[in-house]
């Protein structure tokens, strides 16, 4: 059969069988639109890390990087540039800022640069020499940033180590001087100019290097001389290692999340094309009785799965790379307060490669699966299959069961699983559903005889016609598999946002009234202040009469391996300095104890099995002034995903050789209100200090609004399983609706009124909906137990693990009540069909 | 043209006891000649033209097409025959949304000729089935009879050697039976086109060579004449 012959046939038996093949279309793309979009936001953050280090500096291979936020003296330069084999050496200062313009402000870091060393924008650049670049006081801002803080020729506002500074942009970095600096979250300002706005004298946070050919090793011999127990010497693109493994724990639940989309979104197609099963039947029995062997048969449907596989293909793509670029862009979280990443999109072929063949399984999976006893078996004789169905049935819910036991296991012996246990539970949903469906039907039937009301009789009748049962069927496992995504990814992120938001109180309940930096950059409060700045204000603060105490909080970021931690440091006199519900090893009492004495951490969960340690173990940090301490109990990552460290405020000033405190944490007299207390702080602060006075309760709004923000991706997945869940089921049913109006005109022959019919449709629709969204939020509940159990296994994130019922109710009373309601109007438009249809002749 | 030797067919509905569908059916017809097979609903009569189309499989007996045994063919020799030397209408076809005479082509383009030369080919058939004024109107707008007519041309397109048609003028009034019975009477005397026809429509028989009914899967001879006695029984 040729070619043309085929594709008219396709032509023409689409007219007939539009709506169904739009509908799995539909279903289709929605599935690829979620794992491509899902895909490209992965690719571009750890692509853009890579990269970010040479865009700036060019082919650099190596670096000296100081341990401590207050970086090293400039002298090193000297020295490094001194030693045998070096070539170029180039001193770098960065610091997170907060950058406030006309229209609002942006976290950024400021990166200090020699101008000579910079690559960005090289043609602007070079119209300058070296020493008019020193003389400029601007900064460099990417587009991007610029058209978050909305700035042009006036002044801008940098907030940095607890300081104000007024500066001027010298240059906007746009995509035509460098696409991914434009798109990054930093400024760029000479050398000294920085060290000047930061107010770090003559201090450099690393040095970078490119050696001469062939002496790598041995400039890396020298540096390691050279920088001692109190500097690092890495790779020049370290960076991206640190950011790799930092959001590795992000990357995976949203490709966790996202994987689940996907699945939903097939499976929403699986079902869709059941839709189709029928015409394809009818013709695949017509074509074997004329004569058509199974080959011929098999070009026909490799035809129609090619043609909806391509164009679901194209559909999927357009909306993916829509979703990836409005909704599910890259969001690197609050990543950013500690890495420079970029979120330039970045679209790699495994992205294309993976969406496409998964759009072409799923229609060569949904027009073949359904047929391939019809194309390549004997002809069948139907007969029989009322018992069939009930035997299938029944060995279909025991598979279920088996599904939910597989899950049960990968719970509790390997949540690292959490993906075939989804997949096992998404099965067991599809194998439960047709028991509960009949189960449904069978009670319904049995309470038809006492029940007067004519459209509920209408509509049990109509859910008992064999004939409406496959694609019944298909529309509620359809909805079952919605709300059971929506329920399990819902949940378990309500479950992260909860766990996050204990963290966040824990954090920042170890103070009443906090001094800190302001802006958005120091959430963590990793900053420190300068020595003589923190000095003024912290004489300031002991002479107010009301204010009991003024103690030092003491906080950084410290890499220790391929992991970018965060360091906790409270003043020794905290009530509760470590919260029971961040230990995960160990006893909170225990450690607060150890903590007043010295000596002694908290270390998160990764990080101690990284390191083999327990409670009790010591271990040597890599700061500054290489520091042993002893493990008093093992915690949680306290929502920052390379993991965290809880020392005493004293201890940390050893181990980082200063005193600098990134924070004072101030405790009022007892007969004075917080609100007076913070009102005379602020007076004593000044307006125009760079810090922020804030309450602790005030903090744990802005760390809940930060990790919401973190976790909005995962919201916005869950969010679109739900309406594409409403979508394709309201889509699905109306199809059913529409191709049954034969049936309907024959009611109406019976003297059925209209209003009768479409009151049964819609009682029918929320029967048979109702029951598939049932049952997918009953097993929801349980994917929401395993996804947070992986996630807090996997990702060490702070979950709570509960199980959300309302959750559960909410999805599946809103996918119900709107897969209904839009029903509604096609169900209104069948129900009035005329009577005539039946006479065609 | 077609022999069917001790042909039985039973089948099982879930657990219950086997229902025997055709039991020990023997005839043979030859070229040019018109069989009808009548008997009641459930008698088995669409059964037996799946047989002896090779769509099902006897449990006993053979059934020989042109000489061949075609239950023991493989399912893509058997499909090449019924492409080749069979005409089969069931009794329920689902109509293209397309043209009457594409709707009619379709068999055709099955072996691998164009669309242009397969509506060439069935156009004088849907004409003498009093189809010509119709053949450009949409397949889901024509009545049940028009439905029928061309599924009938479908079936006779290419030339078959047997024609296996079930219940052939169910949807058409007794005008329009007679004119469509008598092409197909035609065919077999002008082509040497072998007929099985089954069917409820007693009229249908004064123009067959022979009649058989089938009762309970038995498949006996009858004089038209006695047809009324022989299927009240």
């Amino acid at each position: 059969m040729r070619w043309a012959t085929i594709l008219r046939l396709y032509r023409r038996r689409l007219k007939e069988t539009l709506a169904p093949e739009l509908l799995a279309l539909l279903g289709i793309a929605v599935g690829v639109a979620l794992l491509y979009a899902s895909q490209v936001a992965g690719s571009t953050l750890s692509g853009s890390a890579a990269r970010l280090a040479t865009d700036v500096l060019g082919p650099v291979r190596l670096q000296l990087l100081s341990r401590s936020p207050e970086g090293m003296d400039q002298s090193m330069v000297a020295r490094v540039r001194s030693l045998p084999g070096v070539r170029v050496a180039d001193p770098v200062v960065e610091l997170p800022a907060n950058v406030i313009g006309a229209r609002g402000s942006d976290s950024v870091q400021l990166v200090g640069l020699e101008p000579a060393a910079t690559k960005i924008s090289n043609a602007t650049i070079r119209r300058f020499s070296n020493a008019q670049l020193e003389a400029q006081e601007a900064i460099a801002v990417p587009a991007s940033v610029m058209s978050k803080i909305g700035s042009g020729t006036e002044p801008v506002t940098l907030q940095i180590a607890g300081q104000r500074r007024e500066t001027l942009i010298g240059l906007k970095i746009g995509a035509r001087e460098n696409a991914l600096v434009a798109s990054s979250p930093l400024v760029v300002a000479p050398l000294r100019y920085a060290q000047r706005l930061a107010g770090i004298g003559h201090r450099v946070t690393r040095i970078f290097l490119t050696p001469q050919q062939g002496r790598e090793g041995a400039v890396r011999r020298e540096l390691q001389t050279l920088a001692g127990n109190s500097l690092n010497v890495r790779p020049a693109a370290f960076d991206a290692t640190l950011f790799e493994q930092a959001a590795t724990p992000i990357e995976q639940s949203t490709a966790l999340f996202a994987a689940i989309s996907a699945l939903v979104g097939l499976a929403f197609a699986a079902y869709a094309m059941l839709l189709t099963v029928p015409y394809r039947r009818g013709m695949v029995d017509d074509l074997r009785m004329l004569g058509y062997s199974s080959g011929e048969i098999v070009k026909i449907l490799a035809v129609d799965a090619l043609i909806l596989g391509v164009l679901a293909s194209l559909l999927g793509l357009l909306v993916g790379e829509l979703l990836s670029a409005l909704l599910l862009h890259a969001d690197p979280g609050y990543l950013v307060f500690a890495f420079p990443v970029a979120t330039q999109r970045h679209v790699t072929a495994s992205d294309l490669v993976l969406s496409v063949a998964a759009a072409m399984l799923a229609a060569f999976g949904g027009v073949f699966l359904p047929m391939r006893a019809q194309v390549f078996g004997r002809f069948q004789r139907r007969g029989g299959e009322h018992t069939e169905m009930s035997v299938h049935r029944n060995v279909a819910a025991l598979a279920g069961l088996a599904c939910l036991a597989l899950t049960t296991a990968v719970l509790y012996l390997a949540p690292q699983l959490a993906l075939l246990g989804m997949a096992s539970l998404t099965l067991a949903v599809l194998l439960i559903l047709p028991a509960a469906m009949d189960g449904v039907v069978a009670v319904c039937a049995r309470a038809r005889r006492r029940i007067l009301v004519a459209t509920l009789r209408i509509a049990i009748v109509n859910l008992q016609y064999p004939s409406n049962r496959v694609r019944s069927l298909a529309i509620a496992a359809t909805g079952a598999i919605a709300v059971f995504g929506a329920v399990a990814i819902g949940g378990a992120r309500e479950n992260l946002q909860r766990g996050l938001n204990n963290s966040s109180m824990a954090f920042n309940d170890v103070g009443q009234l906090w001094v800190a930096p302001a802006g958005a950059y120091d959430l963590f409060t990793t900053t420190p202040m300068g020595a003589k700045t923190a000095a003024g204000i912290e004489a300031r603060l002991q002479g107010l009469h009301g204010v009991q105490s003024v103690a030092a909080y003491r906080g950084s970021y410290l890499d220790v391996g391929a992991r970018r931690t965060w360091v906790l440091a409270p003043p020794l006199s905290t009530a509760t300095p470590i919260s029971a519900n961040q230990i995960v090893e160990g006893s909170a009492v225990q450690a607060t104890r150890l903590f007043r004495a010295g000596g002694w951490m908290v270390v998160s969960q990764a990080l101690a099995s990284e390191h083999d340690l327990h409670v009790g173990s010591r271990f040597t940090l890599p700061t500054p002034v290489p520091t042993m301490l002893r493990v008093a109990a093992i915690g949680t990552n306290m929502g920052w995903p390379p993991g965290a460290l809880i020392m005493n405020a004293e201890d940390y000033a050893h181990a980082w050789g200063s005193t600098a405190p990134s924070a004072f944490l101030v405790t009022p007299e007892p007969d004075v209100t917080l609100a007076e207390v913070q009102a005379q702080v602020r007076t004593a602060v000044g307006p125009h200090s760079g810090l922020a006075v804030e309450t602790a309760e005030h903090r744990i709004d802005r760390g809940h609004v930060a990790s919401h923000a973190g976790l909005v991706q995962l919201s916005q997945i869950a969010d679109l399983v739900l309406a594409a869940a409403v979508l394709a089921m309201a889509a699905a049913m109306s199809t059913l609706i529409w191709q049954r109006r034969p049936q309907l005109a024959q009611q109406q022959v019976e003297g059925k009124y209209r209003t009768t019919l479409w009151v049964a449709l819609l009682i029918e629709t929320s029967l048979l909906l109702g029951t598939g969204c049932m049952t997918g939020a009953v097993i929801g509940i349980y994917g929401q137990l395993l996804l947070s159990h992986a996630l807090a296994t996997v990702t060490g994130f702070p979950v709570v693990i509960s199980a959300g019922g309302a959750i559960a109710l909410i999805s599946f009373g809103v996918v119900t009540a709107a897969a209904v309601a839009v029903v509604a109007v096609p169900g209104y438009f069948a129900a009035r069909v005329r009577p005539s249809i039946l006479f065609a002749d | 043209m077609l022999k069917l030797e001790d042909v039985s067919l039973s089948y099982r509905v879930g657990g219950e006891e086997p229902v025997v569908a055709v039991e020990g059916a023997s005839t043979e017809i030859e070229s040019g000649e018109l069989v009808m097979v009548y008997g009641p609903s459930g008698s088995g009569k669409s059964t037996l033209l799946q047989l002896s189309a090779g769509l099902l499989a006897p449990d006993n007996g053979r059934v020989l097409v042109n000489g061949r045994d075609i239950s023991g063919l493989s399912p893509r020799e058997a499909a090449r025959m019924r492409l080749h030397e069979l005409g089969f209408l069931a009794a329920f076809t689902s109509v293209l949304p397309a043209p009457a005479i594409e709707n009619a082509a379709l068999k055709l383009i099955g072996r691998r000729v164009s669309w242009k030369q397969a509506e060439d080919q069935v156009r004088p058939l849907l004409e003498r089935l009093g189809m010509g004024e119709k053949l450009d109107r949409d397949g889901r707008h024509l009545s049940m009879g028009e439905r029928q007519r061309v599924m009938i041309a479908r079936a006779l397109s290419g030339k078959p050697k047997l024609l296996l048609a079930d219940e052939p003028t169910s949807n058409l009034d007794s005008r329009r039976s007679k004119e469509v019975l008598g092409v197909i009477r035609d065919l077999c005397h002008e082509t040497g086109l072998a007929a099985l026809l089954v069917t409820h429509d007693p009229q249908a028989a004064v123009i067959a060579d022979r009649v058989h009914v089938l009762r309970d899967g038995q498949l006996t001879d009858c004089e038209p004449h006695e047809l009324t006695v022989a299927l009240e029984g």
